[in-house]
């Protein structure tokens, strides 16, 4: 079984409100670093600053437009992605000589998917979204791909005999076997694919981007803008938990609770 | 492993499987190699926009021959090598520190898990207002993405450490130091590892994106350098330099340190088999 | 199984030595053909290449002393230091070294 990576520990004994001290206790620091310590204003900017920057973004709409461009430019990529990766997926791994020839190739290539590929999306599509679009697509279906073929791989052999020895083949075999079984390790990939497909939009938005989170954190850095910075940064990290929280839950639901404890 | 079952083939010419599966690994490779050569005349484009691999073998041998390409190697290694363990043992450190209190644990989770929620590449930009370009910067984004990781890992493994242990070893006058090493730290190992291993691998993308913001040699930089001066076979080389230093530290470091720890304590947490 | 890393990394390290020595006696070669010889001084001198030298190496020069004309595949400097003509002559892209009066 493999250790969750975030941490959930369950906080029913104890207040809910032991959590927010440590964020207390950083704003606090934050509100009064300035009126301890000399130092200049764009390595810090006040508390301040960044709050009322961020009420006149979110008043004005700017930030939601940011947010929203950001979150399109993900859907598409990662839908775009998975759409060709699991049934491409699956078709190279329905054959056990063509998955093994593939599956170091797809190994590797998932290895340097995505950042490493800015560079060349830009020569090909230009500073834009098209870069942008690409390279998250390009995570994500690496990503999933190669989790679809080991997924399918790693059905037990003796289950494959099973079916197939009840007269199921063709269609019936991928419905009724492939797609279920492969399915726990495809969902639990896209996890880790979303993971680093959300690193990839942050920063082919940075590298390649006109517009959006990654862009406007970055392009800050030029003119000293420190609190927009900050502002992208919560922003940013905001976001990614909602996300994360969205889709682990919907991976749950859909796994643990319908089959009972995921059996590896 | 499920394959154990299946009968050998009496053959005397037949493969054993392993050796079997590399060669068909290599065979996925050339097909990709041969595809990619065959596709150039196809496409129909200029070199600087789809690069045959000739072309990539070709840029390969001239950044070697002009000494960049062991420079720039060297530049990437060094700080991954640098980054990541030292990410590693602050996350244990901090992972036992915290751990050992269930009060701070429980309290600095939240935070904790915001911070890592502003995934590393998002700390770049502040870590150029702060550090400026260079090293120092990378260096920042390595420890912290690995950091994170370990530290949860070893705050879950301190926290559900077998407490019969715990309570056996105290019962027999054990010190806090010796229950910290005999008991917590190797129940905690397995999942410290899983927690290395992942935050390696976003390290390593990290790095590559940190160069090519803010450094001016390595293969990260190189990647983006090629595309810069329309010299995109070193871009590919650069790519494709990147997978097989993947490929080596994983190999090489990653696995064996995995295998070894899950053999070594015997526990039941299996590595993944691949 | 810590074997592994362990010898991966006693190899590297063995490789990187004998590269390193390979570059430090070839580096005395190129210096031991400096007519007068090397010095305690700074001097001038040509940095002969196998080929045109791009911003990689103008970069690296340009940190060793003053960068003052590039012709072809020669590159001419002024007020280098012994300990980084040194450092230059041990890079395996040098062809060769020599003094130029300077300007």
């Amino acid at each position: 079984m493999r250790m969750p990576m975030k941490m959930r520990v369950n906080l029913i004994e104890r207040p809910p409100m032991l959590g927010a001290i440590p964020f207390i206790a950083v704003l606090a620091g934050w509100w009064l670093l300035p009126r301890v310590l000399d130092y200049p204003e764009y390595m810090l900017p006040p508390i301040a600053t960044v709050l009322d920057l961020a009420l006149e973004s979110i008043r004005d709409g700017s930030l939601a437009r940011q947010i929203g461009v950001s979150l399109l430019r993900l859907a598409a990529g990662f839908f775009a992605g998975i759409a060709l990766a699991v049934p491409l997926g699956l078709a190279i791994a329905l054959n056990r000589h063509v998955a093994d020839i593939f599956r170091p190739v797809l190994s590797f290539l998932q290895s340097i998917a995505g950042i490493a590929w800015v560079p060349l999306a830009i020569i090909w599509f230009g500073v834009g979204v098209g870069s942008v679009v690409f390279v998250i697509a390009n995570t994500i279906f690496f990503a999933s791909i190669y989790n679809t073929v080991t997924g399918v791989q790693a059905i037990p052999t003796a289950l494959h005999r099973a079916v197939r020895s009840h007269g199921g083949h063709g269609a019936g075999l991928l419905f009724n076997l492939i797609l279920p079984g492969a399915l726990a390790q495809i969902l639990l990939g896209m996890r880790t694919s979303l993971a680093y497909g959300w690193r990839a939009l942050v920063a082919a938005e940075m590298i390649a981007g006109t517009s959006g989170l990654g862009y406007m954190t970055m392009e800050a850095v030029q003119w000293q803008r420190t609190e927009t910075v900050i502002l992208g940064m919560i922003v940013i990290g905001a976001l990614w938990m909602l996300l994360d929280r969205l889709v682990f839950t919907a991976i749950e639901r859909r796994t643990v609770m319908r089959w009972g404890l995921l059996q590896r | 492993m499920n394959e154990s079952a299946v009968l050998r083939s009496p053959h005397a010419w037949a493969l054993s499987r392993k050796r079997a599966r590399a060669l068909k690994g290599a065979l996925g490779v050339l097909l990709l190699l041969f595809l990619w050569q065959a596709s150039v005349p196809m496409v129909g484009l200029e070199p600087y926009f789809y690069p045959a691999p000739v072309d990539v073998a070709r840029a390969f041998v001239d950044l070697c021959a002009k000494g960049i390409l062991p420079v720039y190697i060297a530049d990437s290694i060094g700080r991954y090598a640098v980054g990541v363990p030292l990410g590693a043992v602050l996350g244990i450190v901090a992972g036992v520190l915290i751990g050992l209190n269930r009060t701070i644990a429980e309290a600095l989770s939240p935070l904790l898990r915001f911070l890592f929620a502003i995934v590393e590449v998002a700390w770049i930009p502040i870590f150029v207002i702060w550090f400026g370009y260079g090293f120092t910067t990378i260096l920042l984004a390595l420890v912290y993405v690995v950091f994170f990781p370990v530290l949860y890992n070893t705050l879950l493994g301190v926290r559900t450490a077998p407490q019969i242990l715990v309570n056996a070893l105290r019962s027999l006058g054990a010190s806090r130091w010796q229950v910290l090493t005999l008991v917590i730290l190797p129940a905690s190992l397995p999942g410290i590892i899983t927690g290395l291993r992942v935050g390696a691998g976003f390290a390593f993308r990290g790095l590559v994106f940190a160069e090519i913001i803010a450094a001016k040699t390595g293969i990260g930089y190189l990647i983006f350098e090629g595309a810069q001066t329309q010299q995109t076979a070193r871009t590919i080389v650069g790519m494709i330099l990147m997978g097989l230093m993947w490929l080596t530290i994983d190999q090489f470091y990653l696995r064996p340190i995995e295998r070894a720890t899950v053999q070594r304590w015997g526990l039941t947490v299996e590595a993944e088999q691949r | 199984m810590l074997r592994v890393p362990l010898y991966f990394s006693l190899v590297l390290l063995v490789v990187v030595g004998v590269y390193a020595g390979a570059r430090e006696l070839d580096g005395r070669a190129k210096l031991r053909v400096l007519d007068p010889p090397l010095a305690q001084a700074s001097a001038h001198y040509v940095v002969h290449l196998k080929f045109p030298p791009e911003r990689f190496h103008l970069t690296r020069m340009q940190d060793s002393g003053r960068l003052i004309e590039v012709r072809n595949t020669a590159v001419y400097m002024m007020d280098v230091s012994p300990a980084a003509i040194s450092g230059i002559a041990r890079e395996y892209w040098v062809q060769s070294i020599e003094r130029w009066p300077g300007r």
